[in-house]
């Protein structure tokens, strides 16, 4: 109960603060610049397939990549907000004192933690759902193009928020908000770079890189979840070509489901991470 | 009643430093407790002890009977932290809307003590203002509010007027004995000693952790006298004879003044005087201060 008067608060503060018009602005400005951009790169390359017998399916592999490629961005811009706006959600309370006023209150430290988690959670699943649809709608309105199965990719990307909310959670409890920062993009960093070394080990037959990026993905699993939320966005033309030619790799993408043990073991990872940071913050002096 | 009550409490902190020794403390049912010391004295440490806050290394500490930072202590008590911030995105009457939801006020109730407790410490005019633009006095009485909206038993206050100015200073005063009153319970955290003694009745003097004296303040005051003696000159015959009647605080040429144990000794000044033909101007007996005694207790600890 508390921990949803803390959530309301949480949302309301999102609301108020000018956190949220710069995102807003910024996510503006990015969907205008996927519309331009997509509609003058279709221009040059329906000019050049013009004439062409192959014309009809390049066009249409183009534009399911170039979706694919927005997606990308939009999972990038999700998740950058995800730690942006929830990094010193805990830390910051604590610097400032805040945290003494708010505890005088009857409520557990746990409602802290949890109501502030299911705000910043509410925000940012919101944030994905609402640009995934404009996405999807100016993708569609200039190439005719709708991924295949819009909706799981869309909850796996709300997971990927999920997860680095959670951690940004965890690590707000014991570190300052700037080594919590540091340590975050380092995290997401590692987890991109992961992401391509299994690609490119696949591809190259490596089952040392393979088995490294699989290691940085039970470390970090935010990049092969969005690897997931790709097979889910690519049309059956593009994940022919990624499986029949050993050379056909399409980076940052798969071509294969989410397999059940890892999407459990995503649930699991965020939960831990925030029982976690409840466990932690329960210890602590303030 | 004992509201707080607390044995041998002790603190070290992770970096090493004991931020207390051993404090032993009970307080009782409308009381207004005035917890003295030094900055550095550990009095921070102690409330945020008694807030459920900190975790104490050892010993044992309950409020109203219970482990404190249990919800249901809490919905009992107001705490006024020392340098009190919150969400400044806020105005002055949302904090304390807020405040009052998680107090678990209906919105009747809300509503009225909002209002009330506004007025009580002197913001309705700036009830609607972002607590972004208060000034530091307005910011701890926009604290002092959420402190005492929900009508609580016991009232913490850490440093309540260290950000006010001499108005404030009085008006804080004046809440303390309205809340002593209505039968509140209240815990000073004070470095400033003329607070403590214009409003409490039982005083507790801590330093390096530790409490040097405690008892109630008339008993602390009134257990010793001051007898300033003012004379055409202090001669040595006539300070020996002063010594032999108390102990010597301050002397200089014309004036002693000297710590009695009681009313007996000022007759016994006035003839000592007669006699060794020293010409008395004046005979002024006084209640020692809480800063002489809080002085003196630091410093007996100290050396």
């Amino acid at each position: 109960m508390n921990a949803l008067l803390i959530a309301r608060l949480t949302l309301k503060e999102a609301a108020r603060k000018r956190l949220l018009l710069l995102v807003v602005i910024g996510s503006v400005l990015f969907l205008t610049l996927f519309g331009v951009g997509l509609i003058l790169l279709l221009g040059q390359v329906r000019a050049q397939m013009a004439g062409s017998g192959a014309g009809r399916q390049g066009i249409a592999v183009f534009s399911a990549m170039m979706t694919l490629m927005g997606f990308y961005m939009l999972n990038t811009l999700a998740g950058l907000s995800a730690v942006f706006i929830s990094v010193n959600a805990i830390s910051g309370d604590i610097d400032s004192g805040t945290v003494h006023a708010l505890l005088a209150h009857p409520l557990r430290r746990r409602d802290v933690i949890l109501g502030k988690w299911l705000g910043y959670a509410s925000v940012l699943a919101l944030y994905v759902v609402v640009m995934s649809l404009a996405l999807m709608a100016i993708a569609y309105f200039v190439t005719d193009f709708l991924p295949p199965a819009p909706l799981a990719a869309i909850g796996l990307m709300v997971l990927v928020t999920l997860v680095l909310l959670s951690l940004s959670t965890l690590g707000g409890t014991f570190l300052p908000t700037l080594a919590n920062g540091v340590g975050l993009f380092l995290l997401y960093g590692l987890a991109w770079l992961g992401g391509m070394v299994e690609t490119l080990g696949a591809a190259l037959r490596s089952d040392t890189m393979v088995h490294i990026g699989i290691v940085v993905s039970l470390l970090i699993p935010s990049d092969v979840l969005w690897r997931s939320a790709s097979f889910y966005l690519q049309p059956a033309a593009i994940l022919a070509m990624q499986n029949v030619s050993t050379g056909g790799v399409v980076p940052f993408a798969s071509a294969t489901p989410p397999a059940a043990p890892m999407l459990i073991y995503t649930v699991l990872y965020t939960l831990g991470a925030l029982g976690l940071a409840i466990a932690v913050f329960n210890r602590r002096d303030l | 009643m004992t509201v707080i009550a607390t044995q041998q409490l002790r603190k070290v902190y992770g970096n090493g430093k004991v931020a207390l020794e051993s404090l032993s403390l009970e307080v009782g049912r409308a009381e207004v407790f005035g917890f003295l010391g030094p900055n550095g004295a550990g009095k921070t440490t102690a409330i945020k002890i008694l807030m459920g806050l900190v975790a104490p290394t050892a010993g044992s500490v309950k409020v109203f009977g219970l482990p404190p930072g249990d919800p249901a202590v809490k919905g009992r008590l107001g705490f006024l932290p020392e340098h009190f911030r919150f969400y400044d995105w806020l105005t002055g009457r949302e904090l304390l809307d807020f405040s009052g939801r998680l107090a678990g006020l209906d919105a009747a109730r809300r509503r009225r003590r909002v209002d009330e407790t506004l007025r009580l410490v002197g913001l309705a005019e700036a009830a609607d203002v972002h607590i972004r633009g208060y000034s530091k006095g307005m910011q701890q009485r926009i604290g002092l509010a959420q402190a005492l909206l929900h009508e609580p038993e016991l009232v913490l206050l850490d440093e309540p007027t260290s950000a006010l100015d001499p108005l404030g200073r009085r008006e804080v005063r004046d809440i303390i004995r309205r809340l002593k009153g209505e039968g509140v319970t209240v815990f000073l955290n004070s470095h400033l000693l003329s607070e403590v003694e214009l409003v409490c009745d039982e005083v507790a003097i801590v330093d390096r952790g530790r409490v040097v004296r405690s008892g109630p303040l008339a008993a602390l005051v009134a257990g010793e006298r001051e007898l300033r003696v003012l004379v055409d000159h202090v001669t040595d015959e006539f300070r020996a004879r002063l010594e032999g009647l108390g102990s010597v605080l301050t002397a200089s040429d014309t004036e002693v003044t000297l710590a009695v144990a009681d009313g007996e000794a000022a007759p016994l000044v006035a003839q000592a005087a007669v006699e060794l033909g020293v010409q008395l101007h004046a005979l002024v007996p006084a209640h020692r201060r809480l800063e002489d005694i809080f002085v003196q207790a630091i410093e007996g600890e100290a050396g």
